[in-house]
């Protein structure tokens, strides 16, 4: 039987919730939980923006799968962090946000540094607790990290008044720390129907988004796909399930996904849906996804099921498992003409990227870097152009390497997420693939970077323009360029520098490969600059209400010059 | 005198949600929040708190609109709602329901 405060009691569930390390900001309502985390071997990473904080927290959870923490203070600190939070629920990634709050008494006075956490965050957030006794807190944390990383994944947030941690209590004993609950799986009878439907189509195809790569279900989505005969497409957040040259893959579909998966979609009699909610951006327009096709839908989260396209049959439960009771019940048998079917389609869209052998290319330099750093590295992405291109070229093998806002599409997201990896991951090299856009929107995490040495390798793809948005402004909007261009371009090698990051510009580099190759190498972050041009689009592109096979493959756009 | 801007559900039949609940204000800002966001036509709403404020339940009357299932399934799904079912209850009987509860 101990007595401690309610900060010490967050710190001491932090330790027993095996956190190393968390990132925030302090300030006066959340300062008795920093002194208290400061008295524990946790690393309190100091960010210079609480989205900052929010997204190192995400890329250390993306990266290691596990819940973790970033801390705000009451108002502006938390309204900061909201963001990154409704980043985390539309990714699916377990947070634990931990926010300092005025004092009970205070609570509804419209006092300094006072909003409503919990009002704010109760449709971006998981789960989310306001605290009012320190008593109630050893619980309360434990079932953060028991909602964060249980079923589907998401944030949690934890609103603390500052009495209540520096209020004192009696902690007679511990729970149990919180963890994931195993997901249950479906009756025999769904498993057995969903079986009969894979026996007997004879253009099956299996579509696996974020869900599936986070359970690493690529070694059973291609063995049942083997059996079947099927191909295997995947979304944006599942890059990396299958290698890129997995005989089964047949890569991204959706906006700027692959042509000749984009069709063989329209084509298929039987989709098996893993762990993919039927985005938008994924299924184009929804009535004309798959228009044939009875589905197969497999997901941990049942609310999905039904939303967006109505199942045949919904297995709810975790994809790995599933699959595994399924596959058993399933015949093998080869389906010659819709195999070639597929061969025909990938020899009609051919999938050839400009300039990959160009480092100086906004293709090239991925192909260039990826082949310095190797298979193992971690990519994050900011949004907009760099994120397709870099989500078209980059040669994911793994799951979990290739980190990006897939759901909210949140711009700034690329450098504070890179941080966090390089953090969960020591050794590992850490790309940050990014726009000018989106470096400015985070900018200020230089600074973190610089500070805590780390090697974060920045990408910076330099066109002086919102590119996605003067791609769509040029393909549907008349060529009418409004607000979408930086009149005012900064000089990013001499930002970096100032900073204090080494930084390479490879406009006038005669030598790229060799440049990138010792920024890549040399110790702490980096930032390499490549001047794009802002009228190179990114293709494919699917129009805003289109079918994907209807994907534009060429630059037929307008010209606002 | 607020302006009329959703259709009007009065052709509709009705539904009648019984959740349970371990947090009833938790579970009423969270259930009022859900109903808001997707324009769901709410008809009343009554939060039973039960002695000592721990558990209680929320009666939910809906013009069902044929999303019904949809709004079981995913009212089940949030953290604070503990179970969902149909009841027979008349949504008419709602506010008679709510008196009852405050003269017990």
């Amino acid at each position: 039987m101990t007595t401690l405060t309610g900060a010490r009691i967050i710190a001491r569930s932090l330790v027993r919730h095996g956190i190393t390390t968390v990132a925030g900001i302090p300030g006066g309502a959340n300062l008795p939980m920093f002194d208290a985390i400061a008295e524990t071997p946790v690393r309190i990473v100091l960010a210079r923006h609480e989205q900052g904080a929010g997204f190192i927290a995400q890329g250390m959870a993306r990266v290691s799968g596990t819940p973790q923490v970033c801390l705000a203070t009451s108002g502006p600190g938390v309204m900061n962090l909201l963001t990154a939070i409704a980043d985390a629920k539309a990714d699916s990634v377990p947070l634990v946000c931990i926010a300092g709050q005025v004092s009970r008494a205070l609570l509804g006075t419209d006092a300094f540094q006072e909003v409503d956490v919990y009002g704010l965050t109760i449709p971006i957030a998981k789960h989310n607790v306001l605290v009012r006794r320190a008593a109630d807190l050893p619980r309360v944390m434990a079932e953060a990290f028991r909602i964060a990383a249980s079923g589907r994944p998401g944030p949690v947030v934890v609103d603390v008044p500052r009495d209540v941690q520096t209020e004192e209590t009696v902690v007679a004993s511990w729970p149990e720390a919180g963890r994931a609950e195993a997901a249950a799986l479906p009756p025999p009878a769904d498993l057995a129907r969903a079986a009969a439907l894979l026996a007997r189509c004879e253009r099956p195809m299996f579509y696996c988004g974020g869900g599936a790569a986070r359970c690493s279900a690529g070694p059973v989505v291609a063995a049942l796909a083997e059996a079947v005969d099927a191909p295997v497409a995947t979304t944006l957040m599942a890059l990396g399930l299958l290698p890129p040259e997995h005989p089964r893959n047949v890569g991204m579909i959706g906006m700027h996904g692959r042509p000749a998966a984009n069709h063989l979609l329209a084509d298929c009699d039987l989709l098996v849906a893993v762990g993919a909610r039927f985005d938008d951006r994924a299924t184009g327009d929804a009535k004309r996804f798959c228009p044939d096709a009875a589905v197969i839908h497999i997901d941990i989260d049942p609310t999905e099921h039904h939303k967006n396209r109505q199942a045949h049959v919904a297995l709810a439960g975790d994809a790995v498992r599933v699959l595994e009771a399924l596959s058993p019940l399933v015949p093998s048998r080869p389906r010659p003409a819709w195999s070639r079917r597929r061969a025909a389609l990938e020899r009609d869209y051919p999938f050839a990227l400009p300039g990959l052998g160009d480092p100086k290319s906004p293709y090239g330099v991925f192909a260039a870097v990826a082949g310095i750093v190797g298979p193992d590295a971690i990519v994050a992405t900011d949004v907009g152009q760099n994120q397709m291109r870099a989500a078209q070229a980059w040669p994911c093998r793994r799951p979990g390497r290739f980190l990006t806002s897939g759901g909210l599409g949140t711009m700034g997201f690329g450098l504070p997420s890179a941080i966090g990896a390089a953090l969960a991951e020591p050794g590992t090299p850490v790309v940050c693939v990014t726009g000018d856009g989106g470096l400015l929107m985070n900018v200020q995490e230089l600074a973190t970077a610089a500070e805590l040495g780390l090697p974060v390798k920045i990408l910076l793809m330099d066109n002086g323009v919102l590119g996605l948005v003067r791609q769509q402004q040029a393909l549907f909007v008349g060529g009418r360029y409004t607000a979408s261009t930086f009149a005012a371009r900064p000089d990013f090698p001499a930002l970096a520098a100032a900073f204090g990051l080494a930084a390479v510009d490879l406009e006038h580099c005669r030598d790229p490969r060799g440049a990138l190759a010792a920024a890549l190498a040399s110790p702490g972050p980096a930032l390499v600059r490549l001047p794009v041009d802002p009228d190179a689009h990114v293709y494919p592109m699917v129009p805003p209400g289109a079918a994907n096979h209807e994907m534009i493959l060429e630059k037929c756009h307008a010209d606002a010059d | 005198m607020p302006m009329q801007t959703e259709p009007k559900t009065a052709s509709l039949s009705r539904a009648v949600l019984e959740l349970a609940t371990n947090d009833p204000v938790a579970a009423l800002r969270h259930v009022s929040a859900w109903l808001a966001r997707r324009a769901y036509p709410l008809l009343g709403l009554v939060c039973l708190p039960m002695a000592g404020g721990d558990a209680g339940r929320l009666l939910v009357a809906v013009a069902d609109d044929g999303r019904v299932d949809r709004l079981m399934v995913e009212l089940s799904g949030l953290p604070e709602v503990a179970g969902a079912r149909l009841c027979g209850l008349p949504a008419a009987s709602l506010a008679a329901l709510w008196q009852e509860a405050v003269a017990a």
